[in-house]
C-alpha cells in the first residue's frame, strides 16, 4: 500500500455545503429561521452568550408572533375561498365578514381562529353570507349556553340546514326526535334564538369571558407585530443562509457580525432611514404603550415571556439592540449611515478567507488563493498547523 | 508521532487545471518545480532506506493477501518509489470518505512502503509481528520512520517555497489571462 504525505490540502467543505443545502431545503420562510436558531443555539452557545439571551429570547418570542400572524393570514385565506366558492360574495363583502368576525370575537371571548372555520361550515352549507351571520349568532349562543364547543354546534347546525337532524338532536337542547324531523329548519332556529338568544353576550360578560376578550385583544396585538415581521421573515430566511455561509467562512465571530449586520438591514434602508417595516413596527410600539398604561402589569402578564423580552416599559426593545443598535421607546428615525455602510463593506469584505467553490476564473482564484495565504500566515505566525 | 503540517486551501486544484488549459508547459514546470522544492525531503527518505535488507527475513519472498509480492528487498526499486506528486483531480466522495483531496505531497508507492514506514502504528495481533515491529522500531525509530520523519526535517522551508510557487502559478495565470 502507498503512503502519502499532502503538504498542500483541498480544503473540503462538505458538511458546510450539505447544512446549507440542508437548509435551502426547508419549505418554508418560518422553518428556515426556527433552523437558523436552532442551529444557533446548538453550536454557538458563546456567541449568543455574547449578545445577550435576553435578545435572543426576544427573537423567537418575535418568530413566535410572527407563526401566529402567518397562521391568521392563512386561515383569512381558506375562509375567503370558502366563501367564494359557495356564495357569489364579492371581495368588499368577504372584508366586511372578516370584519365582522373581528367584532364577534372581541364582544365574545371566542378567538377567530375558530370563528372562521365555524363560519366557512356553516356557508358551505347555507350558501348565503346573511343567513350564515344569523346561524352563527345563534351558535355563539348555544355553544355559550349549553357548554359545547362551537365547531360541535356549527357542525349539528349545518346538518341540519342540509337536512340531517340527527347530529342536533345529540346536543340535548330538548328537541325530540320527531319535533326535528317535522319541523322546518327556519323554525328551529327561531325556536333556538328564543331560547338561547344572548347567552353569548352574557358569558362575555363574566371574569372569564372578560379575561378571554383580553387575551384576544392581546392576540390580536402580538399577530400584528407578527404581520410586520412576515415580509421582514421572508428576508430573514435569506438572512439565516448568510449567516450560515458567514459561519463557514468565518466561524462563530463571522456568524454574529453578519447577524448583526443582517438584523440592523431589516429595519432601516441602505441610507440609515427607517424602512417600511421599521415604521409599522413603531406605529405598533405605540399601541403597545397605550394598552400598557390602560392595562398596566397584567398586560405584560398577558404577553407572557414576551413582555419581559420586549419590556417596551422600561423603554427597550430586544431585537433591535441584538442588532448592534440601541432603541429608546421606539425606532429612532434614522441611524448613523456611514457607520451603516462601513459595517455593510466590512461584512462583505469579511467573507473572503475562504475561496467559493465553483469561481471558474482563474484570475479570481489566484487572487483568493493570495489572501487565503496571507490571511492564514497573518492568523497563526506563518504557518497553519493541522492536527 | 508528531503533529502534521500543512496548509488547506480551496482553489488550489482548479488554478492548476486552469494554468494546463493556458500553459501545458507551465503546468509541467510546476510538477518540476514542486519535485525541486521537495528534493532535499526526498534525498533524504531515500538516503535513510537501508541498502540492504532492513530486517534479514526480508531478504525472502513474502506475498501480501492478495498475493502480490511485498519482498525480497529490492533497494533500487524502493528508492525510486519514493517521489513528489501534484495532483489537480477533482475530489470525490465514497460514502463518508474523500478521496484526492491532497493538491501537493510526496508519496511512496512500492508494495513494502506501509511495512517499513508504519509497522506498530496500529495494534499488531500476532507475536512474530510484533518482534517485527520491535526490530523495525529499535533499528529505525517509532513508526514515520523514512518519509515522514524526512519532511518534519524540512518542513517550514518546503511550506515557504510551496507558497512561493503557488504566487508565481497565480501571477503566470493572471499575465495569461
Amino acid at each position: 500500500m502507498a503512503i502519502k504525505i499532502p503538504i498542500v490540502t483541498e480544503f473540503n467543505g462538505k458538511g458546510v455545503s450539505k447544512a446549507l443545502k440542508s437548509f435551502s431545503q426547508l419549505d418554508s420562510a418560518g422553518k428556515k429561521m426556527a433552523f437558523a436558531l436552532t442551529a444557533g443555539a446548538a453550536g454557538a452557545t458563546a456567541a449568543i452568550a455574547a449578545v445577550g439571551t435576553a435578545a435572543f429570547q426576544a427573537g423567537q418570542q418575535i418568530l413566535d408572533f410572527t407563526n401566529m400572524a402567518a397562521a391568521d393570514q392563512k386561515s383569512q385565506l381558506q375562509l375567503a375561498q370558502s366563501i367564494k366558492a359557495s356564495t357569489k360574495a364579492t371581495d368588499k363583502q368577504i372584508s366586511a365578514t372578516e370584519d365582522w368576525i373581528d367584532q364577534v370575537q372581541r364582544a365574545t371571548g371566542v378567538a377567530d381562529d375558530e370563528l372562521r372555520p365555524a363560519y366557512a361550515r356553516i356557508v358551505r352549507s347555507t350558501h348565503s353570507l346573511k343567513k350564515a351571520n344569523d346561524l352563527m349568532r345563534v351558535s355563539l349562543d348555544v355553544s355559550a349556553a349549553t357548554g359545547k364547543s362551537l365547531s360541535t354546534v356549527v357542525n349539528a347546525l349545518s346538518r341540519a340546514s342540509d337536512g340531517s337532524t340527527t347530529a342536533l338532536g345529540k346536543l340535548g337542547l330538548g328537541f325530540d326526535k320527531a319535533y326535528l324531523k317535522a319541523t322546518p329548519f327556519d323554525e328551529i332556529v327561531k325556536k333556538l334564538n328564543d331560547k338561547f338568544s344572548g347567552s353569548a353576550l352574557k358569558n362575555a360578560e363574566t371574569y372569564a369571558g372578560t379575561m378571554d376578550r383580553f387575551k384576544i385583544a392581546v392576540d390580536e396585538l402580538k399577530e400584528g407585530l407578527g404581520y410586520v415581521f412576515l415580509p421582514a421573515l421572508q428576508k430573514m430566511a435569506d438572512i439565516g443562509s448568510a449567516v450560515a455561509s458567514a459561519f463557514g467562512k468565518n466561524g462563530i465571530a463571522g456568524a454574529v457580525a453578519e447577524l448583526k449586520f443582517q438584523l440592523k438591514n431589516l429595519f432601516y434602508d441602505e441610507n440609515g432611514q427607517l424602512n417600511q417595516a421599521g415604521k409599522t413596527l413603531n406605529d405598533l410600539i405605540d399601541k403597545f404603550n397605550t394598552l400598557k398604561s390602560v392595562a398596566g402589569a397584567s398586560f405584560l402578564s398577558a404577553l407572557g415571556p414576551a413582555g419581559a423580552a420586549l419590556n417596551i416599559g422600561a423603554g427597550k426593545i430586544g431585537l433591535p439592540s441584538f442588532g448592534g443598535f440601541q432603541a429608546t421607546s421606539k425606532l429612532g428615525a434614522t441611524t448613523n449611515a456611514a457607520q451603516f455602510r462601513e459595517i455593510r463593506n466590512y461584512s462583505a469584505n469579511n467573507n473572503t478567507i475562504y475561496i467559493q467553490s465553483g469561481i471558474g476564473d482563474p484570475v479570481a482564484i489566484g487572487r483568493e488563493v493570495f489572501n487565503v495565504l496571507q490571511k492564514l500566515e497573518r492568523r497563526n505566525g506563518g504557518r497553519v498547523t493541522v492536527p | 508521532m508528531a503533529v502534521a503540517v500543512q496548509i488547506d486551501m480551496v482553489g488550489a486544484k482548479e488554478a492548476l487545471r486552469a494554468l494546463n488549459r493556458i500553459d501545458k508547459t507551465a503546468r509541467r514546470q510546476v510538477t518540476k518545480d514542486f519535485a525541486q522544492i521537495v528534493s532535499p525531503v526526498v534525498n533524504e527518505a531515500r538516503a535513510k532506506t537501508p541498502a540492504s535488507p532492513p530486517l534479514s527475513g526480508m531478504a525472502h519472498g513474502w506475498n501480501g493477501r492478495s498475493g502480490k509480492p511485498i519482498f525480497p528487498w529490492n533497494a533500487a526499486r524502493t528508492d525510486r518509489a519514493i517521489k513528489p506528486f501534484v495532483s489537480a483531480k477533482k475530489p470525490r466522495q465514497f460514502g463518508q470518505f474523500v478521496s484526492d483531496l491532497a493538491t501537493f505531497g510526496i508519496k511512496w508507492t512500492s508494495a513494502d512502503a506501509s511495512v517499513l514506514e508504519m509497522s506498530g502504528r496500529g495494534p499488531v495481533p500476532t507475536m512474530k509481528g510484533q518482534q517485527m515491529v520491535r526490530e523495525l522500531t529499535a533499528r529505525y525509530g517509532a513508526p514515520g520512520r523514512f518519509i515522514w520523519n524526512a519532511y518534519q526535517h524540512h518542513a517550514n522551508a518546503v511550506l515557504a517555497n510551496v507558497e512561493r510557487l503557488i504566487r508565481d502559478v497565480m501571477r503566470r495565470v493572471e499575465g495569461e489571462m
